[in-house]
């Protein structure tokens, strides 16, 4: 409670400095955006971690109330001046998520999951295609078509990071359950990533050539790779302020979009690399994982407060069907794809909550498709908003329930006859 | 602003790479330790002429200014406090002395917005120089002393009594810092810090006000209310790449016609020295070079003649130093 406290407290004296203060120069209004940003998500990431919600929930709820289109208390200028910090968090996000695949685990569980993840992913597009087709044109989107494909990949996606906050959270050691719902939401990036990258240039209508797209693919999986190589060179030989140097890397990467390729492609190539074929993968997991939260945090606070709050209301009934779409597809999905019945009954709770890479990419989506980006945004955050408050908490109660299973099943094998 | 934050970007990498060669080379020496970054920012203050590249950087300029400030006032712990005698006092007076009667002295030639920071950064002993003196620590407790004195005089000069008063009301949030310094871990902690320490520098900013002094108000609350875990560690982790940004945007700053000024050197060598032989007697040549806080004090008034003085003083007189404390033995 003392954090929620102290959240409406910096909300009130941002409330105040506004009224109070001189006009300061825009370099000093936006210093002064990125305080308040980072004290008021921060104290509202601990609030919801308190009451055993992903601390990101925290963060995109700051940002919507920092918002200009909510109180007004802060400015488009200053917030629009830090937006350059979303494209460096999108390659964080995308090197943790290449980091997350892990040879061992896929040769492990690798086939299952691929037929799984094919099936929920396939399935839930067509599901999420149809029903949005069918809203777009109900509610005259220009080019509902293109606005269908694009959210029926977007909401393909599961945020792998909330996926191992919940399996650390909930203290349940190990569970197949666990280790599946993760393998899946890692793969179903990598999917929605080389899917948005073929997509993006086909449906922006420019150099949309076969072969254009397959360079920019190719283009994209050789740089990344001479990234995971530089960042392997650099730790053997230098080794020193290697947070300096991932943020340096982070920002040269998120540029690469200007020469035609692909930064989320090859930020996850380059965790791939990283963690599977170098020594290098602990000590650079570590600079990443305290870097991350600073990153996640501003991610999150500023794209949300660049989100009109009231189309998010708007546009909440046709939200609220989407994810009911998205669920009953994703249930079909793993009734399809597997026979396991602990994944039929628990497996779709899991996957449910859209992931943050859904942000990054809807950015991209409305600097390449301007006249529906803003109706794809909202949809989007809309989403995440109202999934983030229910599915990380049943999925947190499906992991310790399936271990409690277990646990009474080998009591009951245990047992003398 | 993504320009604006490549430089940046590019300030702090330069700043961060090469403390590890410049500081940990010259270990044990001052002289001329970021010289070549200074030199650096000059080359550049050529190549980019204007005021963009300097707008640029203003972000992680007033940053590292209520970092420097910052850095300044966590050193005051209760232990050190406790150690203040009558003599420290009486070094502070000394030194407030020595600040009106440059204040005197200037005032004639220069124009008050000059004559006050000028006075104040004649008066900044260095406190990582006073820190290098071994065995007996009341010179330190007395330098550091002296230099809150100095900051708050400076403070009222140029902003007046309102302003000091905004820099401690500002400073109390330093409060809150204690309050989470136990219960966050390392990282988050280090949020919080960035987080404040941005708002304490921007809100100096919007109220007229020093964003050393804030700083450094909530420092010394830190310091004083509570020991410091997390925060001092930062401070050391830091600490050297900001100064050396500092140095770099003393550089870009560079006015070639402040060399005229550097007349005044001699007679700043020998009053400080009068002022401080009788109290600490050998141990006064550590009182002569001028602190890397008046680096700092010089930018904030974001006058180039100012700042270029300043900076190149601060070597000039840390040569001296050595020369005199080494008995004229060059380490190289």
């Amino acid at each position: 409670m003392a954090y929620l406290m102290l959240s409406a407290l910096f909300m009130f004296l941002l409330f105040l400095v506004g009224r109070i203060a001189l006009s300061p120069s825009i370099l000093v209004e936006t210093v002064l955006s990125l305080a308040f940003f980072i004290i008021i998500g921060f104290f509202l990431g601990k609030f919801f971690e308190r009451i055993r919600f992903p601390a990101i929930s925290g963060y995109l709820i700051a940002g919507l109330l920092l918002s200009p289109y909510s109180f007004g208390l802060m400015n488009f200028e200053p917030l629009n001046n830090l937006t350059f910090i979303t494209e460096i968090a999108l390659v964080f996000i995308a090197i943790q998520s290449g980091m997350e695949m892990k040879m061992s685990f896929l040769k492990k569980h690798g086939r299952d999951i691929v037929r799984l993840t094919l099936s929920i992913a396939c399935i839930t597009f067509s599901g999420v295609f149809i029903a949005s087709f069918l809203i777009f044109q109900k509610i005259s989107l220009e080019t509902p078509l293109k606005g269908a494909i694009l959210l029926g990949v977007l909401l393909i996606l599961k945020s792998p990071l909330s996926t191992i906050a919940v399996i650390k959270e909930s203290g349940v050691k190990k569970t197949e359950l666990g280790d599946k719902i993760l393998g899946i939401a890692i793969l179903k990036d990598i999917f929605v990533i080389l899917l948005f990258a073929i997509l993006i240039p086909i449906l922006s209508g420019g150099n949309s050539s076969a072969v254009f797209v397959v360079l920019e693919l190719v283009g994209s999986l050789a740089v990344g790779l001479g990234v995971g190589v530089l960042v392997a060179l650099y730790m053997r030989h230098v080794n020193v302020e290697l947070s300096i140097f991932i943020f340096i890397l982070a920002f040269l990467v998120s540029q690469l979009r200007f020469i035609h390729i692909d930064p989320l492609l090859v930020s996850i190539i380059t965790g791939f690399f990283i963690q599977n074929f170098t020594s290098a993968g602990k000590e650079f997991q570590k600079v990443l994982d305290g870097i991350s939260p600073a990153i996640y945090l501003l991610f999150f606070a500023l794209v949300h407060a660049l989100t009109d709050i009231h189309m998010i209301i708007k546009f909440l009934p046709i939200t609220l069907i989407l994810i009911g779409v998205k669920w009953f597809f994703t249930e079909l999905g793993l009734i399809v794809g597997t026979k396991d019945p602990i994944m039929r009954k628990f497996g779709s709770v899991g996957l449910i909550n859209q992931s943050g890479l859904s942000l990054v990419l809807v950015l991209l989506i409305g600097e390449t498709f301007p006249a529906i980006g803003d109706t794809i945004k909202v949809i989007t955050i809309a989403v995440i908003i109202v999934t983030d408050l229910f599915a990380p908490a049943l999925f947190k109660y499906s992991l310790v329930k399936v271990s409690r299973l277990k646990k009474e099943d080998r009591g009951k094998d245990s047992l003398p006859s | 602003m993504k320009g604006y934050f490549a430089i940046i970007l590019f300030v702090i990498a330069v700043s961060f790479f090469s403390s590890r060669i410049i500081f940990e080379k010259k270990r044990g020496t001052f002289r001329f330790a970021g010289v070549e970054i200074f030199i650096l920012g000059v080359i550049l203050s050529f190549v980019f002429s204007g005021q963009d590249f300097l707008t640029s950087l203003w972000p992680l300029i007033i940053f590292a200014l209520a970092f420097a400030g910052f850095g300044f006032g966590i050193q005051f712990e209760k232990r050190i406090l406790k150690k203040i005698r009558a003599k420290s006092f009486l070094y502070g007076f000394l030194t407030s002395l020595n600040f009106f009667l440059f204040f005197f002295i200037l005032h004639f030639f220069y124009p008050l917005d000059m004559a006050i920071p000028l006075s104040a950064i004649f008066s900044i002993p260095s406190s990582t120089v006073l820190f290098s003196i071994k065995g007996d620590k009341r010179p330190v407790i007395s330098g550091e002393l002296s230099i809150a004195l100095i900051l708050i005089y400076y403070t009222v000069a140029i902003y007046g009594f309102k302003g000091v008063l905004i820099s401690v009301v500002l400073g109390l949030a330093g409060f809150l810092i204690i309050l989470f310094e136990r219960i966050l871990n390392k990282m988050e902690m280090y949020i919080l810090f960035f987080g404040f320490l941005l708002l304490i520098a921007s809100l100096s900013q919007m109220f007229n006000t020093s964003i050393i002094l804030s700083a450094f108000f909530m420092g010394f609350v830190i310091a004083f209310f509570s020991v410091p875990y997390h925060s001092s560690t930062l401070v050391n982790r830091i600490e050297q790449p900001l100064f050396l940004t500092l140095l770099f945007s003393s550089g870009l700053f560079f006015y070639l016609k402040s060399v005229s000024i550097f007349i005044l050197l001699i007679p700043y060598t020998f009053i400080r020295f009068f002022f401080v032989s009788p109290l600490f007697k050998k141990k006064s040549i550590f009182f002569i070079p001028i602190g890397a806080l008046s680096i700092a004090l010089s930018i904030e008034t974001k006058i180039p003649y100012l700042i270029t003085f300043t900076a190149i003083s601060y070597f000039i007189l840390l040569v001296i130093f050595e020369f005199i404390f080494r008995g004229g033995k060059w380490h190289i």
